[in-house]
């Protein structure tokens, strides 16, 4: 039986931003749209989607004059990118 | 970055693709705070050296000179890196960590110079910082270079207690040596000579570790392409 894919993580964009965040500690906006090649809005749009389900949280603030927004993964954002890779190995292996 | 839906192995493939970029990311330049402080130690000590060579003068004089590492270190250090490390992107898993670590070796260092001025000491609370960053990132070379730098730092108690007392004792060098533009005095080699060793030991601690983790990782900067 194949294990249920969380539909928030099934999605390019949304995955890679989750890889990102788990390998750091944060990353800011700037950072996440270099990596990711996503456009500003899309990004956005996306961040807020994984923010409102609990697996990133953001901070705005400025650096100088300069807004900048850092996102950070949450533990629930760990544990659910983990079982969103183990779900994909299970497709793999069977 | 389009939104599509992937495959399980294309999406196992962008996850590893991605956290490898991203690491690779974070761990670029990571020897240039290493750099930072550990050419600013070696500046002061040299500009100290050539201060107690050009003046002679006396105890007041020495002091102060002396001083000179203690005071300006951490202040042209903490310049510097908010001029060369500015708007840092990301911050690795590690950095709050590492950042705690150097701010209570810091401040214990600065407490232990301005106190007693043991050197041994002050290496090797520094030792201890540079082996500690080493485990923290697994970084091999730079655990080797602060184990390094521990059994160097052994050397200073050496030679204070057994070359010292023989090359600058009162006994065996009163006169001072007239260079011609100067003249040296025992005192100002006496504090030089420490001073050298000191070069060698912040060298084996930070240069080498922080030229050899730049040159790691800035390597394969071509690598971190847009995934």
């Amino acid at each position: 039986m194949f294990k249920e894919l969380n539909p928030l993580l099934h999605s390019e964009l949304r995955l890679a931003v989750m890889s990102i965040l788990l390998s750091v500690e944060s990353a800011d906006f700037v950072y996440l749209k270099e990596q990711t090649g996503a456009t500003a809005g899309n990004l956005s749009v996306q961040l807020d989607k994984l923010q409102k389900a609990g697996y990133i949280s953001i901070e705005k603030g400025f650096k100088g004059k300069m807004p900048r927004t850092t996102c950070a993964i949450t533990p629930e954002g760990v544990t659910a990118f983990e079982e969103y890779v183990e779900a994909i190995k299970s497709y793999i292996i069977k | 970055m389009e939104e599509k839906r992937l495959s399980a192995e294309q999406q196992l493939d962008l996850i590893s693709t991605t956290i490898n970029n991203s690491n690779a990311h974070v761990k670029r330049n990571s020897g240039t705070p290493f750099l930072i402080w550990g050419y600013t130690m070696i500046a002061m000590y040299l500009s100290k050296s050539i201060l107690q060579l050009s003046f002679d003068g006396g105890e007041l004089r020495y002091f102060v000179l002396a001083s000179i590492p203690i005071y300006l270190t951490p202040l042209i250090a903490l310049i510097i890196s908010k001029i060369v490390i500015k708007n840092k992107t990301v911050t690795s898993n590690n950095s709050k960590g590492l950042r705690k670590l150097w701010i209570v070796i810091g401040i214990a260092s600065l407490l232990v110079m301005l106190t007693t001025s043991h050197l041994f000491t002050f290496t090797w609370l520094l030792a201890i910082g540079v082996v500690a960053t080493g485990v923290m990132i697994k970084e091999r070379s730079v655990t080797s270079c602060g184990i390094a730098g521990m059994v160097a730092s052994i050397i200073l108690p050496f030679f204070s207690l057994f070359i010292k007392p023989r090359l600058f004792s009162p006994e065996t060098w009163t006169e001072k040596i007239d260079m011609g533009f100067c003249s040296i005095s025992p005192m100002a080699i006496n504090a030089i000579s420490l001073d050298v060793i000191m070069i060698i030991i912040l060298s084996i601690l930070f240069i080498i570790p922080g030229h050899m983790l730049n040159h790691k990782y800035n390597k394969t900067e071509g690598a971190c392409s847009k995934s």
